[in-house]
């Protein structure tokens, strides 16, 4: 057998080996003072790496986290117990509502559904008439292009071609650089953002 | 109450005291890892935080069929990836292949003077291990880091970084071999 090749030695001390080529090894090394050295010396180093000093931990430091968690969370608590306080006086300002109007609560929920109906309507109407606007859009927009597209290349006749060309260029640049920078900042923020 | 999965299930129903002891539990071997990775302990005290922070607001999505210290790595992974960028500091890209491999490799013979190993006490060696450590890729730091200091298996190495077991392997023993050498050019 010739002499080890780091992958074989790595896996020899890591015990990754299958027992016949460890044995092989075993017998190689008996043999070969050369290579006996090279693997004392990493067994040496992995023993040194695997006993490295611990960094110290404050004493506090888990309280200090759980304090973050709680300051975190109150603002959020705090959030809830208004929602609540609103919900809660609106609930009680309807019940009183109610009880001043003198009516019955199947009166008020009928009124309601009378009034909920006519603003359904006046809805209805609206809607009909933003239809109208844009029927009426339709029918001016090809003239109003077409008078655009009109002023625009009479705009351009009036420029020599090499400044409406590097115009275009310059439109082109402005426009790429956004999308690609839109496109890197996204990436990068879903990338980060993975599993945490 | 000491079982992670236990801990988190009792955290997700409002016990706070099961978090606490989630933190202390990990509070040491992430400080040890980010520690090695950022080089400065302040820095690394508000990493670790910042990782138990995250898990907590994360703890939800968190599935318990994976183990909760990959998970825990796996966060605290993507923190120090995104200060590297940050730092624009450059890293070596994982999959690029190990010089050489295999059995026709030829270990470099030691010359004349003494291996780093005969030459320094143990706890010279480790401080200057550490020191090395600083100088490798940061990359490969962090597999190492995680291989020796923390004593992840290859398995769960693989799983955080979302690579064949093969290549960590490979990743882990380039990265001895780097130190090994910074430690002879030392000498």
């Amino acid at each position: 057998m010739s002499c080890l090749g780091l992958d074989r030695l790595y896996r020899y001390l890591d015990r990754d080996l299958k027992p016949e080529d460890a044995a092989e090894v075993e017998v190689h090394l008996a043999g070969c003072p050369r290579c006996r050295e090279e693997v004392e010396l990493r067994r040496t180093l992995d023993q040194a790496a695997s006993s490295l000093p611990d960094l110290e931990v404050p004493a506090d430091f888990a309280e200090t986290v759980m304090g973050r968690i709680i300051r975190a969370e109150v603002p959020r608590k705090s959030w809830l117990a208004i929602l609540s306080i609103g919900l809660g006086t609106l609930g009680i300002s309807l019940g009183t509502l109610i009880l001043a109007s003198g009516q019955s609560a199947m009166g008020l929920l009928q009124g309601f559904g009378r009034d909920s109906l006519r603003s359904l309507q006046a809805v209805f109407l609206l809607v009909l008439k933003f239809f109208k606007l844009i029927l009426l859009a339709v029918k001016v927009l090809p003239e109003l292009a077409e008078t655009g597209l009109h002023g625009l290349s009479r705009i351009s006749a009036s420029f020599p071609a090499g400044i409406l060309a590097f115009s275009a260029v310059l439109m082109l640049i402005l426009i790429s650089t956004c999308v690609l920078g839109f496109r890197r900042s996204f990436l990068v923020r879903n990338d980060i953002g993975e599993d945490a | 109450m000491n079982d992670d999965q236990e801990l988190v299930a009792a955290t997700l129903k409002g016990n706070r005291k099961a978090f606490e002891m989630i933190i202390r539990k990990y509070q040491q071997p992430l400080l040890n890892y980010i520690g090695r990775m950022v080089g400065e302990r302040e820095l690394a005290l508000d990493f670790t935080q910042d990782v138990f922070l995250r898990a907590y607001a994360c703890l939800p999505s968190y599935r318990p069929q994976f183990k909760l210290s990959t998970w825990l790595f796996k966060i605290a992974s993507n923190l120090v990836i995104d200060f590297w960028r940050k730092k624009k500091i450059p890293t070596l890209p994982l999959d690029q292949p190990l010089e050489e491999d295999g059995d026709g490799f030829c270990l470099q013979i030691p010359d004349d003077k003494p291996s780093v190993a005969k030459t320094f006490e143990l706890g010279e060696l480790r401080a200057r291990i550490d020191r090395a450590l600083a100088r490798l890729p940061a990359a490969l730091r962090e597999l190492f880091v995680w291989r020796h200091v923390n004593g992840l298996s290859y398995e769960e190495m693989a799983e955080i970084k979302g690579l064949p077991v093969g290549t960590v392997k490979n990743k882990v023993f380039q990265a001895k071999e780097l130190i090994r050498r910074h430690l002879e050019e030392e000498t």
